[in-house]
């Protein structure tokens, strides 16, 4: 980190190397367009390059990097003027009518419910850095993940029952 | 029935294994016992399952760092600016020097002298002197008409008193001399109180190299009762603006040609563009400075006051006894009806009680001298 922070090329490119699928996954999971996702995670890392003078070298870089992530989107959608609710016909891997349900059960939960839970599960951070990539309280993401947990369940309670 | 010491949202911590050491003990515990909790924890554990069934493709191939080429020309590009920026010292380095030796020189062969009236007046009459030693250049910068005494720049304010016989006439006729000359009045105010010589107070702003002149036409107008100059030497300042602006100017065109060759990466260019933005509001600063510098030396500042040659008021007596009389009059009528008004009040106030008392009074007064005479006759 102290590398990247003194502006070294090799040290950029291992965190890149490190980091553009789980960032390009964010994206990927919030933009339609694969070939836009594309540009916004380049743009997340060259806003990298821009920022590294504000990256303090005792804070997490997984947070500082999702919260550019995180803007870059929030930019995007501001700029497309959608709403920020899910597209169904964003190409997905894996089983096609389960991915469907689970993007359909995401799109009915609140904003703030839905990004924790989308943070915690696709992109493995823990509670405490959800906190910081949202500026708000630990205790705030630990009750919204339950409550969207419970949410889900019932959402998602009858697709179990038909699989079964 | 097990005790609920556990909040739903600890269990859902319990699950992702967020919970204290200690506490992560604790629930799992009351888990053991309590069926309506684990009831709970069965739910939410396929959830997770099932959302992780949402998978994304991986980056594409065509994903790039976006500066990575530039970023490894970094060492060489930190050696060019490093190299830029001691050429840049080096450059202020021999312009300071080459300032402050014919300084120095010229300190040691002349030293200054005390401010001396009549050679700044001598001066002023002389007043385009060939510039030279150190602020040749600054004097070359300087509009036509900044006065440049011996290649000295001085600002010079006046303070002059006139006793006029013609008031009116001396002040009009200041404003055309100014007017004549290419100055302006900057402000003017007149004073005129009884029994006391009428006052006007003008401030203009006049070419300090028609100065002496015009002076010399406003000294006619009356006698003069005081006068002073003062001036202020203000090479220096116009010498150091003009040297950290040529300087400014310098750097802002090498920051400039650093940008049209860019070779960096983007945080680099965006530097440099700061840097530019930077040194331009520097040379906009600098040259407002510079500028009203050089007003003040090309425009002197002269505070005229005219003062009417005081006359005795004799005229003006009758008028003030005729109106004192006319006062007195108003006022002795004013009184007469107040008195009157007055007394008017008080009989109607304290009419009927005095009506009733001096009747009781007299009535008693008339029965005791009756009295009074029966017993005193020699037959009663």
């Amino acid at each position: 980190m102290q590398a990247f922070k003194r502006g070294e090329a090799w040290a950029f490119r291992e965190l890149f190397d490190r980091y553009k699928n789980p960032i390009y996954g964010f994206v990927r999971r919030r933009v339609d367009d694969p070939s836009r996702a594309e540009e916004i995670t380049q743009d997340v890392f060259l806003a990298l390059v821009q920022q590294q003078k504000n990256y303090e070298v005792r804070a997490s870089f997984r947070t500082f990097l999702y919260r550019i992530a995180l803007n870059r989107v929030a930019s995007e959608r501001r700029r497309m003027a959608e709403a920020p609710a899910l597209d169904p016909e964003v190409a997905v891997g894996g089983d096609i009518g389960a991915v469907q349900q689970v993007r359909e059960a995401l799109a009915r939960l609140e904003p703030e419910q839905r990004e924790i839970v989308m943070l915690r599960e696709y992109q493995g951070l823990s509670y405490q850095e959800i906190a910081q990539v949202l500026n708000v309280p630990v205790g705030t993401v630990r009750s919204r993940l339950f409550r969207a947990k419970l949410a889900l369940r019932e959402l998602l309670a009858p697709t179990w029952a038909e699989r079964a | 029935m097990p005790e609920h010491l556990v909040q739903g949202e600890e269990l859902q911590a319990y699950l992702d294994r967020e919970l204290a050491p200690a506490r992560q003990v604790e629930v799992e515990r009351h888990l053991v016992e309590c069926k309506e909790c684990s009831a709970i924890i069965a739910d939410l554990k396929p959830v997770s399952t099932t959302l992780q069934q949402w998978q994304v493709e991986c980056a594409p191939a065509t994903l790039r760092p976006p500066v990575i080429p530039a970023a490894e020309k970094k060492a060489g590009f930190r050696w060019g600016r490093l190299a830029l920026g001691l050429s840049g010292a080096a450059v202020v380095f021999l312009l300071l020097v080459a300032i402050s030796i014919p300084n120095l020189l010229r300190s040691r062969i002349a030293p200054p002298r005390a401010p001396d009236y009549a050679r700044q007046r001598a001066a002023m009459g002389t007043d385009q002197g060939m510039p030279t030693s150190a602020s040749e250049e600054a004097s070359r910068d300087t509009a036509p008409g900044i006065p440049a005494v011996a290649g000295r720049f001085i600002t010079y304010q006046v303070t002059l008193t006139l006793e006029v016989k013609e008031f009116e006439a001396a002040k009009q006729q200041v404003m055309r001399i100014v007017e004549q000359g290419g100055g302006y009045v900057a402000q003017a105010s007149s004073y005129e109180t009884p029994n006391q010589p009428r006052r006007a107070s003008l401030t203009l702003r006049v070419p300090a190299t028609q100065l002496s002149t015009m002076l010399e036409q406003i000294r006619r107008l009356g006698r003069v009762t005081q006068e002073q100059l003062t001036s202020e030497e203000v090479t220096e300042q116009v010498v150091d603006l003009a040297a950290r602006l040529r300087n400014a100017r310098a750097t802002e065109q090498r920051l400039i040609a650093v940008l049209n060759n860019r070779t960096g990466k983007v945080l680099d260019i965006l530097q440099v563009e700061r840097e530019i933005a930077r040194t331009r509001e520097n040379i906009e600063r600098m040259e407002a400075q510079r500028q009203n510098l050089l007003r003040r030396v090309e425009l002197a500042t002269v505070n005229v006051t005219l003062t009417e040659e005081f006359k005795a008021q004799m005229q003006r007596a009758p008028f003030a006894a005729a109106a004192r009389l006319r006062n007195g009059f108003i006022d002795g009528c004013r009184n007469f009806v107040d008195s009157a008004l007055g007394l008017v009040v008080f009989l109607v106030s304290y009419g009927p009680a005095l009506l009733f008392w001096g009747a009781l009074g007299w009535l008693t007064w008339r029965g005791g001298r009756r009295l009074y005479r029966r017993m005193a006759k020699p037959g009663a």
